[in-house]
Parts: C-alpha cells; structure tokens; sequence
C-alpha cells in the first residue's frame, strides 16, 4: 500500500530564495520571497501536458472527417464560444482564448491527480496549493477588472461601485470574487488530497483495514478526480465568462434607455401600452 | 499545557466548522435535487439540461464544505506547528 500513500497534506515545503528563513510559516516576511517547489514542479508537468494534448491535436487537424479527440475539444470550445456570446457579449471574442485556457489546464491538472503521486515530494496535485490557484484566480480578476474600465469608461467604472444597495458591500463583492474563486478549486482539491491521505494512514493503525484501504483510495480516487475534478475545472471556467458578463451588467440597458429617451418614436411607442 | 490547549480548542473548532458545513451542503444539495426533480416532473424533455445545471449547483454548495474542511485542517495543524 505504501506506493498510493501521499505525503503529509498541506506542508508545502517552502524554498526562500532571499531575506531571512524561519520555520514558522506564520512569518508575512518569508512568503514574499518562498517559492513553493512541488506546486512549480507538478504545474509544469500538467501545463506540458496540456500544451503536448493542444499541440498533438493542432498536428493532426482534418477538417472533413474530425477525429474523435478533435470531436472532443471542438465541441468543448464551441460550447464555451457559445456561453461567452451568450453571457458576455457577441464581440468580446478575447474571452474565450482565457476561458478556455484556464478551464482545459484545470482539468488536466485535476486529472493528473488520479495517478499516484507519492513516489516523489516533488509531485503533487498542482490545485492543491493556494498560491496557485490565487495565482489563477488573481489573473482572472485583473483583467475583468481591465475590462469593465474598458467597457464602461473611467468614470463609469467609479461610479458602478455606487450602484444602490449599499456602496462598501460592492467592493466587498468585488474583493471576495477572487478569494472564493480561489478558495473553491483549492479547497476541492485540498479535501480530496486530505481524504487519501487519511485513508492511506488507516493500515499503519488497524492492519485488517489494508483491503478496505486499497478499495477506499480507489473509489474516491475515481469519485474525487473524475466527478470533482471536472466539475471544479468546469466551474471555474464559467465564472470566469460570468464575471466577465458581470463586468459589463446593466450596459445595454443604459444604453437602451439613452437611445429610447432620443428616440423620435418614443410617443408612437408608448401610446398603444396607454390606450390598451 | 498551552499546546494541549490550543490543540483541543482547534479540534473543537474543526470539529463544529465541519458539522456545521456538512449540514448547509445536505441542506444546498437537497434543495438542488428538490428544483431538478420538479422541473423534471413538469418539462422531462428538459431532464439533460436540468441535471447538468444540478451537478453545477452541487459542485458550487459542496465547496463550501470542502473550503472547510480545508481551511480547518490548515489551522489544526498551524496550531499544532506554532504552539508544539
């Protein structure tokens, strides 16, 4: 059994590159300049494999007769085409480039999980570490931010943090997006990191556990990476195209009332809703 | 006798966070499966569409339990690392 435990969760083993080294991880100092090295390691690996899977299926491009992977990642990105002119708008096309991106590496990332990757320190499930996907999370923000200054204008974009119910709560709205979006992928990923963890200790305490053990890791392995997994990948790909169309809420209907109060049609409009 | 302190005192903590959790996320779930299975009842062409957006709202609840579950193991063993 010893080949599917994990190592201890949670103890990402810091690398300081500059500045003082404490052991205390409570220190704000030392995370500024740590690296984590096993997150760096195991998202380089799902990253490369995302870029072999993208790569391999670019070679192979037949535009008559699809093949069944190409089938696969077509319908994926037409459906996310979809959902973004959908939700967004019809010419925010540079969404789905980021969308996409991050949804296809999310799930590839999750699904490496399924393998066992406690032979080495160095491997990890690559989700399973805050910075990461704060990391992700942060980028995200950044440019919905980018884009609703882009969409609205300066002074538009001020003056939506006003917007009627209370003005301090839309900041915190604003704020906790990334925190949650982080915090969803990370603690999904997390748990199921903890849950084989944990199972894997049960044969060292009871040894007639070993078989519940092996079948236990199985089970919510498949669960957990295939079920979780794709679902958190899925999620965190639509909130990110709802943040987006978040960004530019209420625009049309501005516009819509601008142009209406403009409009030489307005009387001939409004009558029959009178006189009926 | 500080570390056995804030060792149980974290335990208790983790402790409510998850039960607490676990009963909003039935709770979340419930009510998901409760709107698919009537709008299934009343539209069973929808079923397909309705039970990907259930799975969406399952995976959206439950993480909260999982932040958690999480964030609570984080700070037993933070506890355990400070103070031990």
């Amino acid at each position: 059994m010893t080949y599917l435990a994990e190592t201890t969760p949670g103890t990402h083993a810091l690398t300081p590159i500059c500045g003082d080294q404490y052991v205390n991880l409570l220190v704000v100092k030392f995370y500024y300049c740590a690296f984590t090295v096993d997150t760096l390691v195991s998202s380089a690996v799902a990253i490369l494999v995302t870029l072999a899977i993208a790569f391999f299926i670019a070679s192979r491009l037949t535009p008559g007769v699809p093949s069944k992977l190409q089938m696969v990642l077509e319908f994926l990105v037409s459906y996310t085409r979809g959902m973004v002119s959908e939700t967004v708008s019809e010419d925010a096309t540079f969404i789905l480039p980021i969308a996409a991106t991050v949804g296809l590496y999310i799930l590839v990332a999750n699904w490496l999980d399924f393998f066992p990757l406690g032979f080495t320190s160095l491997l990890k499930p690559a989700n399973a570490d805050l910075n990461q996907t704060l990391a992700m999370a942060i980028v995200v923000f950044v440019i919905v931010e980018a884009y609703a200054i882009k969409v609205r204008g300066v002074g538009g974009y001020l003056r939506h943090f006003l917007r009627p119910p209370f003005p301090p709560l839309t900041i915190i709205e604003e704020i906790v997006k990334p925190v949650t979006l982080s915090l969803r992928l990370f603690g999904n990923i997390f748990a199921g990191l903890l849950m084989v963890y944990l199972l894997t200790l049960l044969p060292g305490v009871f040894a007639w556990t070993t078989p519940i053990s092996a079948l236990g890791v199985t089970v919510w392995k498949l669960f957990d990476v295939f079920f979780v997994g794709t679902i958190q990948a899925f999620i965190f790909m639509l909130l990110t195209i709802i943040y987006f169309g978040q960004a530019r809420e209420g625009l049309e209907e501005e516009m819509h009332g601008a142009h209406a109060a403009t409009s030489p049609y307005q009387d001939q409009a409004v009558t029959p809703a009178t006189t009926s | 006798m500080n570390h056995a302190i804030a060792l149980a005192g974290g335990m208790i903590a983790f402790g409510l966070a998850l039960g607490g959790g676990a009963i909003g996320a039935a709770i979340g779930d419930g009510l998901a499966g409760n709107a698919t299975i009537a709008g299934v009842s009343r539209q069973p062409e929808a079923q397909g569409r309705l039970q990907i957006i259930m799975f969406l709202i399952i995976g959206l609840v439950e993480a909260m339990y999982f932040i958690n579950l999480a964030l609570g193991f984080y700070l037993v063993t933070t506890a355990n690392a400070v103070t031990g």
